[in-house]
């Protein structure tokens, strides 16, 4: 029974940790066919790119060397970098404010069963209906061009997926475990703390990675509107003038956040709140 | 601290759950101190009973009484073993037992809870596996587990719901014995949930017969023998346990001629678990 019981644990049940274990792609061996197709292959088109650019007009296809150049500057040439670091403090801003508020209102459905018709069956089917362009028009009228216009967007379209998310982290939440804490202590808070927070960790760590690359493709467009500042916003400058290298820059330095993001800090960071996992992991289970 | 005390009073306690009766009119006391054995076909509503008196259950016609009071107010004085062990899977056996303690008392130091909690795992032979996940230990050990959590928060009441039906004969004999040495040594009170006839001859100092649903106590029997028990030696329990399987003979068939003991119930699962219950062939004890 117990045996059941952790088989169908979420992740199990995602297949995000197969037979194979969960160690994660970052841990993955790679063969060296693997290494060819990883590596080997971008470079190439990389490579393709580059000869390509010498023939085709700039604004077609622009040098892969200025590309990465102006990628660099909006990283850290400060003439550049605030249109990177604003969006990304944004982003993260919206990415936080949807998990609280999200998981918020479900605690809420929850636990109130008199909001839970309204909030399950009402507001979220709403939300995730919602289109982001009728958002980003209606936030610049409601806020104007702000920070606010533009993080009220990313929230409102990041709401949903939180909601689904964490909702059916709550619908999994294992009552025998629940009884059992309840038996121990009549504190809500400390079981919220201690027995509901680590239970829905996983669910958690799934929210913040959807969202965050969710977050920078609606960050752009509630830039586009609503700001005048961001990398939405040079976008459309660049758009405007025919700034091929520093269109091209602007996606890159999106694409290398959201990568980075990943690398440097979802993983180490779940490796490390999900700590037991590797440890559990150490030796063959007892049968 | 008088042994004649009563620590648990139900009178006529009724309970339905949609509209069908389970509990009937249930009245008995339990003293403080003694090692009760509740015993009941499945599905009569032994755990009910045991949720009433842990405060888990609070709707219901009737009284419950915890150290005269009502049972949501006493549920410091008392720690649950469930039927599966419910131990978190995060955890290592040593942070599971601290874990009851940390519910409990929050403000307790860290150091002294997990002190505390190692003389528990100690006390029932699991020091070496303290560093141990869930996942890493057997049936039994977790089981084990889970009874030192109990334990390390120092109840006057230990409710136990049928705590060894999952495991294998062999560990269920061990376990039995070393609740009965741990329940000496303590002077606790036991409540022990079980469909087991020779579970309870083999453990009681009173048994409450119940019987099926709708559930009324058929008989209060004083077991009145020393421990440790042999029930293929001792003629008086080998009598008791004739007299307890006959009792629960008459239970068989249901009036009106209703399918037996399940009634609507999911049929129990086959294998070692239906051995030496309800209406098993019984396995030899102690021999
Ligand atoms: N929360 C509940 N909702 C509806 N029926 C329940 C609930 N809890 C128990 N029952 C029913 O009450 C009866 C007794 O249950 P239980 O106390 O678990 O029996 P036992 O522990 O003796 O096997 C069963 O028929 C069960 O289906
Ligand atoms: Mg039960």
């Amino acid at each position: 029974m117990a045996r059941l019981k952790e088989l169908s644990s979420p992740e199990e049940r995602w297949g995000a940790s197969g037979p194979a274990g969960s160690s994660g792609a970052g841990r993955l061996r790679r063969t060296a066919q693997e290494r060819i197709a990883t590596d080997v292959i971008p470079a190439l088109i990389l490579l393709a790119w580059y000869l390509a650019s010498f023939r085709a007009p700039e604004y077609v296809l622009p040098n892969p060397l200025s590309v990465i150049l102006l990628t660099l500057q909006l990283l850290a040439d400060p003439a550049l970098f605030h249109h990177t670091y604003i969006s990304l403090g944004r982003v993260i801003a919206a990415v936080l404010i949807a998990l609280l508020l999200g998981s918020s209102l479900v605690l809420l459905a929850r636990y109130a069963p008199l909001a839970r018709g309204f909030i399950v069956r009402r507001l979220l089917p709403f939300l995730n209906a919602f289109p982001t362009l009728g958002w980003a028009i209606l936030a610049v009228y409601w806020f104007g061009v702000s920070d606010p216009s533009a993080i009220f967007v990313e929230v409102a379209i990041l709401l949903p997926f939180s909601m689904i998310t964490m909702w059916e982290g709550m619908k999994a939440l294992d009552e025998e475990t629940l009884e059992m804490a309840w038996s121990f202590t009549r504190n809500r808070w400390i079981i919220l703390r201690k027995v509901i927070f680590p239970l829905l960790l996983p669910y958690i760590f799934a929210v913040l990675r959807i969202s965050y690359g969710v977050a920078w493709k609606v960050a752009l467009i509630a830039e586009l509107f609503g700001s005048s500042v961001g990398l939405g916003y040079l976008l459309n400058y660049s758009r405007n003038q025919f700034n091929s290298p520093m269109l091209f820059g602007t996606i890159l330095v999106i694409i290398v956040l959201v990568y980075l993001m990943d690398r440097l800090g979802f993983e180490p960071l779940e490796r490390r709140m999900m700590k037991y996992r590797a440890e559990a992991q150490a030796g063959p289970p007892h049968v | 601290m008088q042994a004649a005390a009563p620590i648990v009073q139900f009178g006529h306690v009724r309970k339905q759950f949609a509209g069908r009766p389970v509990l009937d009119g249930i009245s008995f006391t339990i003293r403080r101190g003694e090692f009760a054995c509740l015993l009941g076909p499945s599905g009569c509503g032994k755990s009910t009973t045991l949720r009433m008196i842990g405060g888990l259950l609070r709707e219901f016609e009737g009284s419950v009484l915890v150290e005269g009071t009502r049972p949501e107010d006493r549920w410091r004085s008392l720690a649950f073993v469930f039927q599966s062990p419910r131990l978190v899977h995060w955890r290592t056996a040593l942070d599971n037992v601290a874990f009851g303690l940390e519910l409990r008392e929050p403000g307790m130091r860290a150091e002294e809870r997990r002190r505390a909690a190692l003389q528990y795992l100690v006390m029932m032979g699991l020091a070496l596996d303290a560093g141990k996940y869930p996942a890493h230990l057997s049936g039994g050990e977790r089981q084990r587990v889970a009874f030192a959590r109990a334990l390390a928060v120092d109840p006057a009441l230990i409710l136990m719901d049928e705590p060894f039906s999952d495991l294998d004969v062999n560990t269920r004999e061990r376990l039995r014995d070393q609740v009965i040495t741990i329940w000496q040594a303590t002077g606790k009170t036991i409540v022990f949930v079980t469909h087991d006839v020779d579970e309870a001859v083999y453990l009681a100092d009173r048994i409450f017969v119940f019987s099926r649903k709708p559930t009324q106590i058929l008989r209060i029997l004083d077991v009145g023998r020393p421990r440790p028990r042999d029930l293929e030696r001792d003629p008086a329990l080998a009598e008791l346990r004739r007299e307890v399987r006959a009792l629960f003979a008459t239970q068989r068939e249901p009036p009106h001629g209703f399918p037996s003991a399940g009634d609507g119930q999911p049929p129990e699962p086959a294998g070692p678990r239906g051995r030496g219950s309800w209406s098993g062939p019984a396995p030899r004890l102690g021999g």
